[in-house]
Parts: structure tokens; sequence; C-alpha cells
């Protein structure tokens, strides 16, 4: 019995001495998440396409009420409505309005140009009449997509859809031609050929 | 120690500040000092021809000695006949004039697991044996594979060659070793993160225990591999099927133990250092230890250290680049036995920093569609030891105090644990931040960052066996708390901050009568959950309490065979028949009812659900046993019914639409589910030198609501493997080559709409060994060069979760020596107790 004793007295101050050397060891309180880095991903993305001649503003905006993937999120997607027989000069931007101020990740890819470039899809349907050309250049000349020309050839109502995708280059070296097998934005609008 | 002591210290700093290869090489150069060292010390030249065995037979629960327990010494070479003996009624016994050589020494009782270990007689030995009651036995299956310790009870005795089988198969992961186990398959990311699945179970639902103690780590997650060093371990035990009686709540799939080695009990000093060498990745990883007992008979102590460092794995056809990774980790151990009482501590941390693929780093569902259809990866990547972002560093340590002492009514025994997991996972880039110093910064910091913190504490009671009419009743009665605390950082909404609480009460009883033993335990647990809200994504704080009851039944009826213990060597086989049926759960877990975030590399959306119930199991399965001389066969099937199944379901009518494109949204749902599965394994020893052995497993899961097959079940699997020992005695001794054949058959039975690509094709593997033993300064050098993969076969595992871009391994050499060191450990007196 006595060694009995000794056991359990032996068994809690060794279990006390660990409490107290682990104590030491920081245990982080769950309710405290810490300090969020949020990589802020845009939500609007915009097209404003100009034609000089005759004077016409076309604007199409994607846009989600989430930054973040979110099963719950509202989308709004405009059609992108192009007359046949023009020429736009267009450029694209990314924003996320729900943080304040309102942050323009265009900025972003412009500073990054070297390891981003846009790449627009024209759809079946419109594939023969609607076609884009990137004119921007990044630091090794290759094209980078922020401006772009888009020529539309004459002929009938047709409709079809065009997808953007953000090429992000980590890996792959950047080369104007293909695509990367990370994408960073990847979006359609529905395109209407009047 | 001291000396020893500050290096591992240095190994952990070094591992910080980014491990150089340079430093790994003089690491490794001082441990090879130290062999020489310790290698002299011990020589030993008093060889003689024959030698004498003796020793006492003890009951591992109250160390009783046991009389009438059947002591059969084979030749493992075969060419002796055996010898028996029956222990005295103070448990002892004898064999004189022993050929000096290789034994397998098995010993049994009725009512007590068998005890075998591989053996080497040198002049004279004294072993001290310990058998285990059945009751472990019957709360799952116990399997041993193609090894030769049919371990009731892992005993480390000091024979030079007990960790033989382990050692063999060491590999880059805990998960290596395992999978030579029948019913056990990987679920593998890349070639540095393996998990075990059970039964086609795996995650939550199968425990790791680490010295007793039951790992916490972020089980949930398919690429959060068990973070154990590979070389800590001396025995594997793997318990398929639900073993909740005695592990609590969780386990419905199954229990790997990991058991260290015994400490020393007299003083001596000893060690080994072991070298493996991998040149598929041009990994290298070694590691040592050395463990001594003091001049006050029963204090022991052991120190251990392993480094190991990987670059790129490589296919049959190209590099898979960013998959190499770096491991440091040590352990510390004391303790002090008698045979009443006794007390140990233990510590341990285990550091990684691992590389994930970078062709699995994808941003949309377009993305891995075209990774998919491309086939194979977009870039070709040249061989680097280099890990670059995306990239996981885990960092684990685990203190713990056992003790236990015996009296009269039993043995009492305490085990408390305090265990901390880092997990921290970095993504490849963040481009919002501008200037190039804060990018550097903002980087170094995880995108998901986890700190878990555990506490344990398990107290029990083994009773002393009561006699009640012919037959004996042994058991066991215990409960066990723990504390549990989550802590997350990051963007990624995985799991949320939470603190857990739970307590369990049962026990487990034994009645073991003429050929039949009988088992039955029972089980209470609870478990609270406060779960610490997240404003983004709309998450309140939340409260759970989930309880319930876990119950098994079992018996095992040994027939047709010797187990009265009057003829020992005779060779007549021996059957036995075991049958189990339990009823166990598993709490919902945090990621199941709280997740709601992009999967990386999965490409989908998953969303928990916090209505979620428990997981109730109830599972049945039986096992027919053969073993004699030459043959060794195991049949088993089983059937888990599992009702609320949680699983990931697709929502094919609510895609996610984001402005990284339409990712398939994934929900926790709950169906009835059904495993079922067959395994088989036989060994044959053809002839004194050659045998062949095969196992076989198949298992088939169904969702019951919708009568589709459940997902990422493993597919069918057969293992052949013939092996030819040469019959060398003498300084190159124990040597062998096994040819080992796994042939994978395609999974047919995959759900609809669930994947992205289907089930790959079936495939062959093939695998040489060659080994042995080498007596250098009187120790057994034990060596061996393994070819996997021979034929540099391009092949895709189902279970492999890099397997929509690239291949599996490629063709693989791996070298590994373990050289032993110090004082003579067959002039110990062994102790063949584990808790």
């Amino acid at each position: 019995m006595k060694r009995f004793l000794l056991f359990g007295v032996v068994m809690s101050m060794v279990s006390a001495l660990l409490l107290v050397s682990t104590g030491c060891k920081k245990e982080s309180n769950p309710a405290d998440s810490g300090n969020q880095l949020e990589e802020v991903l845009p939500n609007v993305v915009t097209l404003t396409l100009t034609s000089s001649n005759p004077q016409e503003i076309v604007k199409a905006i994607w846009r989600s009420t989430s930054t973040a993937v979110n099963a719950a999120a509202v989308v709004r997607i405009d059609t992108l409505r192009l007359t046949a027989g023009r020429t736009y000069t267009g450029i694209i931007e990314a924003q996320n309005d729900l943080k304040t101020p309102i942050i323009d990740l265009t900025q972003d890819y412009k500073r990054l140009q070297d390891e981003h470039q846009f790449f627009y899809t024209p759809t079946v349907g419109i594939s023969n009449r609607v076609t884009f050309i990137l004119t921007d250049k990044d630091s090794k000349g290759l094209p980078i997509g922020l401006n772009y020309t888009v020529s539309v050839s004459a002929g009938g109502v047709v409709s079809g859809n065009l997808n953007i995708v953000l090429g992000h280059y980590d890996d792959m070296k950047k080369d104007g031609i293909t695509r990367s097998p990370e994408s960073d934005i990847d979006i359609t609008f529905p395109v209407a050929v009047q | 120690m001291n000396f020893l002591l500050s290096e591992n210290n240095c190994t952990r700093n070094i591992f910080v500040t980014a491990t150089r290869s340079s430093v790994l090489s003089c690491l490794t150069a001082i441990w090879f000092i130290m062999v020489l060292v310790f290698g002299f010390i011990s020589d030993n030249l008093l060889a003689q021809e024959y030698g004498v065995l003796s020793g006492m037979v003890r009951d591992a629960a109250n160390g009783k000695p046991l009389s009438g327990a059947v002591v059969v010494l084979k030749d493992s070479s075969l060419k002796e006949p055996s010898k028996g003996k029956i222990t005295n009624n103070n448990g002892q016994f004898e064999f004189m004039n022993l050929p000096q050589r290789a034994y397998i020494i098995d010993v049994h009782l009725l009512g007590y697991a068998h005890n075998t270990q591989r053996l080497v007689i040198r002049d004279s030995i004294v072993l001290i044996v310990t058998l285990k009651q059945e009751a472990v036995k019957l709360a799952g299956i116990k399997v041993d594979g193609q090894r030769t310790t049919n371990t009731g009870s892992a005993t480390q005795q000091t024979t030079l060659i007990s960790a033989a089988e382990l050692d063999r198969e060491r590999g880059q992961t805990l998960g290596d070793a395992l999978k030579t186990v029948t019913g056990v398959t990987l679920l593998q990311t890349g070639p540095s993160i393996a998990k075990p699945v059970i039964r086609g179970l795996h995650s939550q639902r199968v425990l790791v225990l680490n010295a007793g103690v039951a790992q916490e780590g972020q089980q949930w997650g398919a690429e959060h591999a068990p973070e154990i060093d590979p070389f800590a371990p001396a025995q594997i035990e793997v318990l398929k099927g639900a073993a909740g009686v005695e592990y609590g709540m969780g386990a419905i799939g199954g229990v790997v133990r990991l058991l260290p080695r015994e400490l020393p009990a007299t003083n001596i000093i000893r060690g080994e250092v072991s070298l493996n060498g991998f040149t598929n990745n041009r990994q290298g990883a070694s590691s040592a230890f050395v463990e001594g007992g003091t001049p006050f008979d029963g204090l022991g102590w052991r120190l251990q250290g392993s480094l190991r460092q990987a670059g790129d794995t490589k296919t049959a056809e190209y590099v898979m680049g960013n998959t190499g990774f770096r491991e440091a980790n040590g352990s510390l151990n004391v303790g002090y036995k008698r045979r009443d009482y006794g007390i140990e501590a233990y510590y341990s941390h285990f550091s990684t920093e691992l590389g994930i693929f970078r062709g699995s780093h994808i941003g949309t569902l377009n993305d891995l569609l075209r990774a998919i259809e491309y086939g194979r990866p977009f870039v070709d990547y040249t061989f680097s030891y280099d890990i670059n972002p995306p990239k996981q560093e885990i960092t684990h340590d685990l203190w713990s105090v056992s003790g236990f002492y015996a009296m009269g009514i039993g043995r009492l025994e305490m085990q408390y644990g305090w265990q901390q997991n880092n997990r921290s996972e970095y993504d490849a880039h963040n481009f919002r931040v501008r200037d190039s110093v804060n990018l550097l910064s903002a980087l170094a910091r995880p995108a998901l960052g986890l700190e878990l913190t555990t506490n344990s504490l398990d107290l029990k009671l083994r009773h002393t066996p009561i006699t009640i009419g012919e037959g004996t009743l042994s058991g066991t009665a215990g409960m066990s708390g723990t504390r549990q605390s989550n802590a997350r950082t990051g963007r990624v909404y995985l799991i949320p901050g939470f603190r857990a609480y739970s307590g369990g009460i049962y026990a487990l009883e034994n009645y073991a009568v003429g050929d039949w033993l009988f088992n039955a335990g029972v089980r209470f647990d609870t478990r609270y959950v406060q779960i610490y809200g997240i404003e983004a994504r709309n998450l309140p704080d939340t409260t759970q309490i989930f309880s319930s009851v876990t119950g098994a039944l079992g018996v095992l009826w040994y027939f047709n065979g010797n187990r009265d213990g009057k003829d020992s060597a005779s060779t007549n086989g021996c059957w036995s028949l075991a049958m189990n049926l339990t009823s166990a759960w598993r709490p919902p877990q945090v990621n199941e009812q709280f997740s709601n975030d992009v999967h990386h590399g999965t490409a989908q959306f998953e969303i928990g659900d916090p209505n979620l119930r428990r997981e109730r199991s109830y599972a049945a399965d039986m096992t027919l046993h053969y073993n004699e001389a030459s043959i060794h066969a195991e049949f088993s099937v089983y059937c888990n019914l599992i009702n609320d199944f949680i699983f990931l379901l697709p929502d094919v009518q609510n895609p996610t639409v984001t402005v990284r494109g339409t990712f398939p949204t994934f929900r926790y749902r709950q169906a009835k589910a059904l495993l079922r599965g067959v395994e088989t394994q036989i060994r044959w020893q053809m002839f004194d030198e050659f045998s062949l052995g095969g196992n076989l497993s198949l298992v088939r899961g169904d969702n019951l609501n919708t009568n589709e097959p459940l997902f990422q079940m493993p597919a069918d699997r057969l293992r052949l493997n013939a092996r030819w020992d040469a019959p060398f005695t003498g300084t190159l001794h124990s040597v062998y080559v096994e040819l080992i054949s796994t042939l994978v058959r395609r999974q047919d039975r995959a759900p609809a709409n669930v994947d992205y690509a289907p089930p790959p094709a079936g495939y062959g593997l093939l695998d040489i060994t060659f080994g042995g033993a080498w007596k250098l300064w009187e120790q057994p050098v034990r060596w061996n060069i393994s070819v996997q993969n021979m034929l540099n076969n391009a092949y895709r595992d189902y279970l492999s979760r890099y397997r929509y871009f690239t291949d599996d391994a490629g063709r693989n050499i791996v070298i590994r020596i373990s050289i032993p060191f110090g004082m003579d450990p067959l002039k110990a007196e062994s102790n063949g107790h584990q808790q």
C-alpha cells in the first residue's frame, strides 16, 4: 500500500512537471483566428469596347456578390452586344468592389505583366465573325491582353459565347501563345452580334 | 549522451534554417564514427559453437510466472528438427547444446496470444518472454502479414534481428511498411504523403497509436499523412475492423499501433545506426539510436534521431516537379521499471517540409480538365532538391508519461499525453502584395495554418484472472479523457477553430475455457465541441454534444490442434476460427460540418453540414486460421454496415460560379453504406530454403440509398512473393532473395458523376530484394538492396490523389543498412513485456 501511495505521488509529480513544461509551450486560443492574410480576388470584370466610326461604347459586366468562392453568391453576367462590320478598341478591368475602398486588380496584372496573359476565345457560332487581337506588350515583347481590338465581320445576326481566361505563368515560361496550366480568371460572356 | 543531445538540437535548428545536404552528410559521418567507436568497444571474440537458451515465461498483465507454457524452438533454416519444452512450476525453461544460428521461438499457452520471435543463439541467452492474454486479439483480427512475429504482445527482446522484418520494408514514409499487410492500401498524395486505408476506410476512421497515445494531427485531410518518423517504431501492429472498445470512438476502420523498443533494464549501452538510400528521388535517410541501462536496475534510457532529405520523384517518363521533402525527427525515452511498478516518460519531435507537386496546383476546373486531357505535366521539370511553394510544413511534438502498478486486484496503468500538431500550408503566390520585400514576408505566411493541441489521460485496471468453473475470466476496465483545441490562421476555410472535450469509460472481459475463448466489451463515450465562428463565412459560434455506446462480442475456437501443450514439437496443423460482432460509432468531424472552401488540387468546393448525425457501424467478421510447420494460411470475410455514413456528394444543380470559373459543389451528406470484403493470405515453406506466399484483398463498398458504389474504394489487389533463403552461416548469414509481384485490377466500381476522370487502368509491379546480414565486429550488420518497380512501368493508382496530373513513381533502387553497436545485447536480460 505504501508503494502504491509512492507510485501515486511519483505519477502526479511527473504529470505536474509535464503540465508545467508543456504549459510553457504556447497553445493558441482557438477563438482568435489570428491574422488573416486575405488574397484579394476580383469579383467584377468589365469589358469596355469603343468604336470610333461611328462613335459607340459597349460595356459588359461580369459580377459576383462574393469575392471568395461561395455557392450562395449571386452572379450578374451581361451580354456583350456587338455590331456587325465594326472594329472596336477594347480594355478589360478587374476589380474587387466589395472592399472599401474598391481595389483595382488591373494594376496588379499590369505590374506583373510578365507572368500574366489574357486569352479571348469566341466560341462556335461567332468564332468566324469575331476576332480579338492583343495590342499591348510586356517587357519581353509578348502580349498581355489588357488592351485589344475586336473586329466583327459583316453578316447576319449570330450569337455565341466569349471565354476569357487570365493565365498565370509560374513554372511554365510565357510564350505569348500557350495557355498556362494555372488560371486566375475563367469567365464566359454571352455575345450577340447584330 | 550530452554530445548526442546537442547534436539532436542541432538537427532541429538546421531543419528550421533550411537543411543543407552537406550538413546532413556531416551528421551522418558523426554517426558513423560513433558506430566505429562503439563497435570496437564491443568487440567480443568469445565465439562458441554451441549455445544455451534459458528463460522464463510470464503473464504480461501481472508478471506472474506461467507454468505449462509451450516453448517451441524452430531452426529458421529448417536444418534442425524443432525442439519443444514446457515451462516448470516456476515458469522456467532451458535448452542446452543449441547449434549457433538463427531460430524462431514460439511460446504459447491456452488463453494467451502466441509470442513468436526470431532469435540468434550465440553462447548463452537468458530470455524473459511475456504472454498477453487473448483480450486484444478479439477486439479485432490481428494481422501479421508475412512477418515472423505474430505479436499478441509486441515483445522487444534482446534478439539481434528482431526488427528485421520492418527493416526490410522500411521506406520513405510510414505507409511503405504498412502496405505489405493484406487489406491495407495507401491513399497517396505523391511520394511524401501516404495514409493507410484499412478495409476501405481511412483518415478519421483509422486510429494511429504512437507509443500508446492516439496520434492527433489533422487526420481529416486526405493529403495529411500521420506525422510519424518511419524509423521510430520497432514494430507495427495493424488491427483491422472496428476496435472501439479499447481505443474509443472513431476508430471504426481499424487501428495502427506503433510500438517502440522496450527500454533496457540492466546496465548496458548499445544502439544502432541505419542508413537508407533511394535512387529515384536521390534520397538519403539516416537514423540512429543509443540506449542503455544504469547501475540502478530497471532504470533505462534511449535517445533516437533521424534525418531525411529527398529531391523530386521521377515517374517512368518524367520528373514530378517540387515533390522533394526533408525531415528531422528525434525522441527521448527514460523509464524505471521493476516487476510490480514502473514509470516511463517519452518525448518525440517530428518535423517535415514537403513540396506539393507543382503540376497539381491549378486555378480553375478547366485547368484540371485540361491537365487530365493532356495526360502528363505541362512543364518538363528537371530534378532538384528545392522545395518551393506550394508546400506543407508540419511539426508534431508528443510528451507522454506512463506508469503501471501491480497489486492484488490487478495491474493499474496510467498514461498522460500532451501533443501539439502545427500544420502550415503555403500557396504558390499572392500577387496582391506590391513590393518584393512584403511579398516574401506574405508568402512566408501560410494560406492555411492549423495548430492542434491535445491532452489525453488514460487510466485502466487489468484485473487479476478469476477462475470460474473450468475457465478463467480476465479483463480490463478503464476510462479516458481528452481536451483538444484547434486554432487556425490564414485565408482558407476548411475548418474553424474549436475546443473539444471527450470522455469515455469501458470494460472488456475474456473468458477462456477449453478450446474456446469468449470476449465481450462495452464502452460509453461523450464528446463536447465548442466551435468558434468565422465572420467571413457567416458561421456563428456553435456548441455540440455527441454521446453513444460501443459494444463488441467475440469468440475464438481452436480445433483439430494441439493446444493442450502435451505434444509441443508436433508438426500437426492447428486450426482456429475467430468471429467478431461489433457496433462502433464516430461523431462527425468539424471539417465535415463546417468546411466552406475550395480544396486545392481537387478543384471542388466543399460545404459542410452542421446538422450531421453520428456515424454508426455494425460490423461482423470471421477469420479462419491454419498453422503448421510449413503452411500458414488465413482467410477472412467481413461486412460493415454503416448508418449515416458521411461522404461528399456532388450538388450538380448548384455549381459554384466564380471569377475563377465554375466549380462543382460538393456537400457532406449521409447515407447507409455497406462495406464488405475478403482477405486471404497463404505462406508455404516449400523446401528448406524456398517459400512462396500470396495475399489477396477485395473490398466492395456501396451507398445503399442510391445503389451506387462508394467513391475511392481500393481496387482489387493481389501480392505474390517467392523467397529463397541461402543456407549460409558464418560471417555472411541470413542471406535471402525475394521476388514480389503486385497486381492491381482497375477499379470498375466507381460512382457516376463524382469523378473528373475514369479510374485508371490496372497495373502490375515487380520488386526484387536481396539482403542479408554480415558479421562485423561481432555484430550482425543487416543490409538489403531492393529494386522497386523493376520494369519501370508507368502507372496510376486509383487511390493516388495525383492521378489526374501525373503517373506514379518509376523504378527505385533502395539500399538499407543497419549497424548495431555496443555491449553484446544477447548477454542482457531481455524483457518481452510491452505496454
